[in-house]
């Protein structure tokens, strides 16, 4: 704007500074022979003059209703209504603001909203993790009575011992999902963007959970070429895989296959992770990647539902994409896409 | 951000530059069109002013008359006077033999305004120094020549003076009859008894002031110079008042247009608003056509109508900037060299026509100012389609396909000329506006063939001039003086001098009588009112009858008539319309006084006689009066129609009138003529010359009336050239209109069938791809560009034949000049021409945007 | 919240006896920031819908209601300008201008509305949709891909109210149509923004947060 108001200064004083010429030569100039072409130059420049001077007013007159156009507009959205001046879709300058005005307060009104679900979500999540936090120590808080007050067998103790592990493991891992969430949800995660080699990702990511499958006896077909390389984070993507991998294993059944299949495309490379599990209802295929969503039929399962949401916060910083295909009874494919 | 919408703009027009190119041609030539016209009008009329002008002998705006020095200094100061020059007259030089030369002191001023200003050597400023014309000098004896000696002789105030004055300077006569010589201001100082101021007490035009002025501005000129005259204490009005002070507006300066001139011009410039038109509107209308989908786009994603439009003017403005400016320069030069050409027919009754245009910028501004109304006129609609195309229609947009068509008839059998056939409906407008301008074309040429076919030219030779060669006195063969008085006799000098000649034949001299010759009068039973008129330039008496013909009076008031005395070769060479037909023994009955021969004048356009000029019957007795006594009692033998040689020479006229009127035309033999007559006066001199001695003959007078300025002469040959312009100029102005008219349509024609092949790429490549060979795709192309060039032939014809029966046999008929003859001849010319280049036309266009091969033209689909 | 409310929606073509009912008697909401989907077969009327809620066509009977306003009540010239700024269009065939190069062709809807681009903002689309090194080439000097990535990147400039898609990867094969959907998706994700897309590709709709299904102009 700053600019464009240069330029219109510079209009108006140039072609008054020739009107002013034009009269001043029309007055004095002795040269020009006849009275009637002096006359007519001395009203030609009064005539610019006040062409120039109209514009000029015209403008300002442009500015300030312009100006008291949007003051209004302002005033009527802090009120919480429409304002009664509003032109919708006009093509001209006032039109083009109210509109950003009114985009922006409907931007802010809708975070405001947001934050409010938000804090409403935090509440439940507090009450949700105290909930899932109280359970392991409220069985530590007993063995360790236990076993301070009664005198055991060493065997008992050691039972006693491995069963307190479990929980605090359990602890361990609600602790560490937390923080990782925290972190995705405050952004104080730092990806590390590297190409790097996608099949040593995908190899550890299947090494974090071969002694689960093999336990269960679920074989993992990897089909990668080695050749692949993608721009990833690949502790962060590790983990995503991992997860996904882990809930195959997870909802599986002894004896059950799971493939991993990497395609490299020319935006996108895609890693199909499919499973012979008891697969996803299609309404739920949204459903799966929400904070602490557990489908009913696997409520016996252990898990706290942040496994996929992390999967996919992790997935979507990294502008890449999931996407969810299955049949009930038969498998669940989760397709990974991952930005070149 | 406007910028984009110019980034688009520019690069979408440097995209297509094949559409640019004939969008610029087009502009170009509108813009000649237009320019060439305002030129021409501007250029006639600044010719025409000026050669009036110097005819009138001022360019001045007007001038003051029969002033004292004091009212001089008045007038001077007057508010509306930029310019005024000073005249002293003094008197009309009585040594001077043929040329009337008017002797008079001036100031540069005065002479600048009145052409007087030396072409050779400088303004007098010695008492002793003279300007004057090359003729004026000629005719007082001495060669021009500077420093030459001069001896002058002149009246003023009662007292002769013969005063020594040497040549400080000379210039070409602008006229024939009447030069200015001048001193300067130093010979007042010196004589100041010829500039005493007597005009209130004798009309003495010595010692009175004359001014010739310009004006700041012209608007109530008039009323302001009677006011300022009145101011002065004169009389601005009456003629015998003694302080008559004439205040006389410069009528050549200040003319009036005619509105001939100015519908003429004005339907040119509306037929070439409408060349312009088809032709622009067609190129836009494809452009806008061809991209539709992209506009329909622009439309999608939000660009508004105004952007649409804007869009597009933008592009329409950068072609005009490259096309007016192109077409102002061609127009202006075509317009200049056609100029001399108009000027020759328009003026031919002008002598020392001035051709003369400057580009002067209201040509510029006026050719530019049509262009640009063209342009946004043919734009107007196609951006209109472009605008209020709706998204989606734009989207499925295809040009009116044939569907509906083929589905009503739908054959078997397709063959490729009903293929080219059904294509040339795709779009009726534009079909019809190849169709119109290549009609026009053949139309207005063929009209132009008519018109030039038509013009009779040998008609005019004859009527102008019977004889190979005619000499007169200047005076004879002026339109305004003519043959009045004893003393424009031909130079009998001239007569023998030319016998002397070799090669020639029938030289016969032929007599009139004058205003002097009021003793002769003649009683044919036509009765004349009472009243009775006097000529106050030359005192001639003259009264009418009762359907106001004229009729100059004699002393005994009976009417003197336009009497000539011929000899029989002169004689045999009238066209005789009634009575005795044997011109031989009409001449020996003549030359025994036992008749005579009147003549009538002719209705040029079919020749026969007008009715209210014939009086007389033949037989009727003609009783001829010498001195108020019955002198011979003729009857009329024969009734003949007359021509302007028989008249007077050439047009002119002006001497019959003066001296006989409208009142018969009476043809005598020689030797009654000179029984009748006491002075016999030879007014001309007709004779034939042998084919091998006319040349020689021409090149003889031409020098001839250089020495003698008295003498003029007329050749049939000149006669015959100046008809001869007149069919060049037709052929010249019509032949470019029609010409451009075909190049509109070519043009059109040219730009349809680029976009065909452009548009209907996809549509040529599936068929080439389902086994149409390139020598039947191109057969089909020609075939539909020979279609229109049919199809306008045919209606061209058609309508030439209608044209040529109607309307141009209707204007010509009222056109003497003009025997309509019917032709088709032209248009059969242009038919097969235009025929010719409808079928190169495509095969060029084929071959330079119809490239790639058959899968590339397939991929290329939208 | 629903930026796009249908009530009663007609679209009939033609007269009687030859009426096509294009579009009959459909409800629906979409919701706001939401991928929606509307499959359906060819002839389905889903063109005509799509166009409808684009402001392309005016409706025979019933309102349509963008971003609170009722298009009905528009006039033609206000259509445009809301086209300009509350629709973003991705075309099956991408229609790029073809003489604009793709920074020009991005930034193209904001200089019909005079309107200063946001750097920062056309930075990171173009980054996002992987067209930052060829900004200054011209359309047809990229591959299929890049040029509806173009289009993409043009529709999400003016942060419209809605985008409409059409069939966006309905010239591509299944994996460079993976692939553009995958952008389209995510870039929309990523800022915000209401894509309805339609399409005949079940597959590709799968990808959506809502499917609408319509059938001879209704919804099933």
């Amino acid at each position: 704007m700053k600019k464009n108001k240069l330029k219109t200064i510079s209009i108006h004083t140039i072609l008054s500074i020739i009107a002013i010429l034009i009269i001043l030569m029309g007055i004095i100039w002795d040269y020009i022979p006849s009275t009637g072409i002096r006359i007519t130059l001395f009203l030609l420049g009064i005539v610019i003059f006040l062409l120039v001077s109209l514009w000029h007013w015209q403008q300002k007159q442009q500015q300030f209703h312009f100006a008291n156009d949007i003051c209004e507009t302002v005033d009527a959205l802090m009120n919480g209504h429409n304002p009664e001046n509003y032109h919708p879709y006009e093509d001209s300058q006032i039109s083009k603001v109210q509109e950003r005005l009114l985009q922006y307060y409907e931007c802010i009104y809708e975070k405001q909203k947001q934050s409010e679900q938000d804090k409403q979500i935090i509440q439940e999540l507090v009450s949700d993790i105290s909930h899932q936090v109280k359970t392991p120590i409220a069985n530590i808080q007993m063995f360790t009575n236990i076993l301070q007050q009664h005198q055991l067998s060493n065997e008992k103790r050691m039972e006693f011992l491995n069963i307190m592990t479990t929980q605090i493991n359990k602890l361990d891992f609600l602790l560490q999902s937390l923080i990782k969430m925290s972190r995705l949800e405050t952004g104080t995660f730092i990806l590390h963007m590297e190409t790097s080699s996608l099949y040593n990702t995908i190899a550890q990511a299947v090494n974090e959970i071969w002694a689960k499958a093999k336990k269960k006896n679920i074989e993992i077909d990897v089909s990668c070429d080695s050749q692949v390389t993608v721009k990833h984070d690949v502790k962060w993507t590790i983990e995503a895989l991992g997860n996904i991998l882990d809930n195959a294993v997870k909802y599986t059944p002894e004896n059950g296959n799971i493939w991993v299949k990497v395609r490299p495309w020319q935006f996108y490379t895609r890693i199909d992770i499919s499973d012979t599990g008891i697969g996803i209802a299609s309404k739920h295929y949204n459903d799966v990647f929400k904070r602490f969503y557990r489908a009913q039929e696997v409520a016996a399962k252990e898990g706290v539902g942040l496994g996929l949401y992390l999967t996919r916060g992790i997935i979507t910083k990294q502008k890449g994409y999931i996407s969810v295909k299955s049949e009930l009874g038969k498998g669940t494919t989760f397709s990974v896409f991952l930005l070149n | 951000m406007r910028e984009m919408l110019k980034t688009l703009a520019k690069r979408s027009f440097a995209a297509n530059k094949v559409r640019n190119l004939i969008a610029v041609l087009a502009i170009v030539l509108t813009t000649i069109l237009f320019t060439s016209i305002t030129t021409l009008g501007m250029g006639t009329i600044q010719s025409m002013t000026l050669t009036m002008q110097i005819q009138k002998g001022s360019k001045s705006d007007g001038d003051f008359r029969n002033m004292t020095s004091k009212q001089f200094e008045i007038m001077k100061q007057a508010d509306f006077i930029k310019i005024a020059g000073l005249r002293l007259p003094v008197a009309f030089l009585s040594n001077a033999s043929h040329h009337t030369i008017e002797f008079d002191v001036l100031d540069e001023a005065q002479a600048k305004l009145t052409f007087c200003m030396p072409s050779h050597g400088n303004v007098p400023t010695k008492e002793n120094e003279i300007v004057t014309s090359d003729l004026a000098l000629r005719d007082l004896g001495i060669e021009p020549e500077i420093g030459a000696n001069i001896t002058i002789i002149f009246t003023a105030h009662g007292k002769t003076y013969e005063l020594p004055m040497v040549v400080s300077g000379w210039f070409e006569a602008t006229s024939d009859q009447v030069s200015m010589m001048w001193a300067g201001i130093s010979f007042h100082d010196t004589n100041p008894e010829i500039f005493q101021y007597t005009y209130d007490k004798d009309k003495e035009m010595a010692g009175t002031y004359c001014s010739d002025f310009i004006a700041t501005n012209s608007v109530g000129l008039k009323e302001k110079m009677k006011n300022l005259a009145i101011h002065l204490g004169g009389d601005p009005e009456n003629l015998n008042a003694d302080n008559y002070l004439p205040a006389i507006i410069n009528s050549t300066t200040h003319q009036v247009l005619e509105p001939s001139f100015i519908i003429m011009i004005a339907v040119f410039i509306l037929l070439f608003i409408l060349c312009g038109y088809l032709l622009i509107y067609n190129i836009f209308d494809i452009a806008v056509m061809q991209e539709i989908r992209r506009y329909g786009l622009y439309r999608t994603i939000g660009m508004s109508k105004h952007q649409v439009k804007t869009l597009i003017n933008r592009q329409a403005i950068w072609l005009s900037l490259v096309g007016i400016p192109l077409g102002l320069m061609i127009g202006f030069l075509i317009g200049k060299s056609v100029l001399p050409f108009i000027m020759d027919t328009v003026s031919s009754d002008y002598k020392n026509i001035s051709v003369e245009v400057s580009p002067s910028p209201i040509i510029f501004l006026g050719a530019t100012f049509l262009a640009i109304f063209t342009v946004f006129l043919s734009t107007r609609k196609p951006i209109k389609m472009a605008t209020s195309i709706s998204p989606i229609e734009a989207f499925h947009y295809v040009e009116n396909s044939t569907g509906k068509k083929e589905k009503k008839k739908s054959a078997l059998f397709t063959n490729i000329s009903r293929l080219a056939w059904s294509n040339l409906g795709r779009n009726h407008r534009r079909s019809a506006f190849i169709i119109i301008s290549l009609m026009l074309c053949v139309i207005f040429l063929n009209c132009v063939g008519t018109i030039s076919s038509s013009l009779d030219i040998e008609k005019q030779v004859s009527y102008v001039i019977r004889t190979d060669f005619a000499i007169t006195n200047v005076a004879s063969s002026s339109l305004i003086k003519g043959f009045v008085s004893r003393k424009d006799a031909l130079n009998q000098q001239a007569i023998q001098d030319i016998k002397k000649q070799p090669g020639i034949i029938e030289g016969a001299p032929v007599y009139k009588n004058t205003i002097e010759d009021t003793n002769v009068t003649y009683d044919f039973g036509h009765a004349l009112t009472d009243e009775i008129f006097i000529n106050e330039n030359n005192g001639m008496t003259f009264g009418f009858d009762k359907n106001y013909m004229k009729f100059g009076l004699g002393d005994d008031k009976r009417p003197i008539c336009n009497v000539y005395g011929m000899e029989e070769s002169a004689i045999a060479r009238m066209d005789l319309r009634q009575g005795e037909m044997d011109t031989h023994l009409l001449y020996e009955k003549m030359s025994k006084g036992e008749g005579v021969i009147v003549g009538v004048e002719v209705n040029r356009t079919n020749m026969l006689l007008i009715e209210d000029l014939d009086f007389v019957d033949v037989g009727q007795i003609i009783t001829i009066y010498k001195n108020g006594q019955p002198v011979k009692k003729l009857p009329i033998l024969a009734k003949a129609a007359i021509n302007g040689d028989d008249l007077e020479i050439g047009y002119t006229c002006n001497g019959p009138i003066e001296v006989g009127g409208d009142g018969l035309l009476l043809y005598l033999s020689e030797n009654i003529y000179k029984e009748l007559y006491d002075k016999p006066t030879i007014y001309k001199y007709a004779f034939n010359v042998e084919k091998e001695h006319q040349l020689e003959m021409t090149e003889f007078l031409d020098n001839y009336t250089k020495i003698d300025t008295s003498v003029n002469y007329l050749t049939s040959q000149s006669a015959r050239k100046d008809a001869l312009n007149t069919k060049t100029m037709i052929h010249f102005v019509g032949g470019l209109v029609g010409i451009i008219f075909g190049l509109v349509g070519v043009l059109n024609l040219m730009n349809t069938l680029i976009t065909t092949i452009l548009t209907r790429r996809h549509e040529f490549a599936t068929m080439q791809s389902i086994g149409m060979t390139n020598r039947q795709l191109k057969k089909m192309i020609v075939l539909e560009s020979v279609y229109y060039a049919l199809e306008a032939c045919l209606l061209g014809l058609i309508f030439s034949a209608l044209c040529n029966l109607t309307l141009i046999r209707g204007i010509l008929s009222s056109m003497w000049q003009y025997n309509f003859h019917f032709t088709l001849l032209p248009a059969f010319i242009v038919s097969i021409s235009l025929f010719l280049v409808s079928i190169i036309v495509p095969i060029l266009a084929l071959k330079f945007f119809h490239k790639g091969s058959i899968v590339e033209q397939l991929r290329v689909t939208e | 919240m629903n930026i796009v409310t249908i009530h009663n929606l007609k679209k009939y073509f033609g007269k009687t006896p030859y009426q096509v009912k294009a579009i009959d008697n459909i409800n629906l909401s979409i919701e706001k920031n939401k991928f929606t989907a509307i499959i359906g077969a060819s002839g389905s009327g889903k063109t005509t819908l799509f166009n409808m809620i684009g402001g392309l066509y005016q409706p025979t009977e019933g309102t349509v209601i963008v971003d609170n306003t009722n298009l009905a009540k528009l006039t033609e010239e206000q259509l445009t300008i809301f086209r300009r700024r509350k629709v973003g269009f991705v075309f099956q065939d991408y229609n790029l201008i073809p003489e604009l190069t793709i920074q020009e062709n991005i930034l193209f809807p904001l200089s019909l509305d005079n309107s200063r681009p946001d750097k920062a903002f056309f930075t990171e689309i173009v980054t996002a949709l992987g067209l930052d090194d060829k900004l200054d080439k011209f359309p047809y000097m990229l591959s299929g891909g890049s040029q509806q990535c173009t289009a993409i990147a043009r529709a999400l400039i003016k942060k419209p109210a809605i985008i409409l898609a059409d069939e966006p990867t309905g010239s591509f094969d299944a994996k460079t149509s993976q692939n553009v959907m995958g952008l389209l998706k995510m870039t929309t994700e990523t800022f915000h923004q209401t894509l309805i897309m339609i399409t005949h590709n079940l597959e590709l709709s799968q990808l959506a947060d809502y499917v609408v299904c319509l059938q001879d102009g209704h919804i099933i």
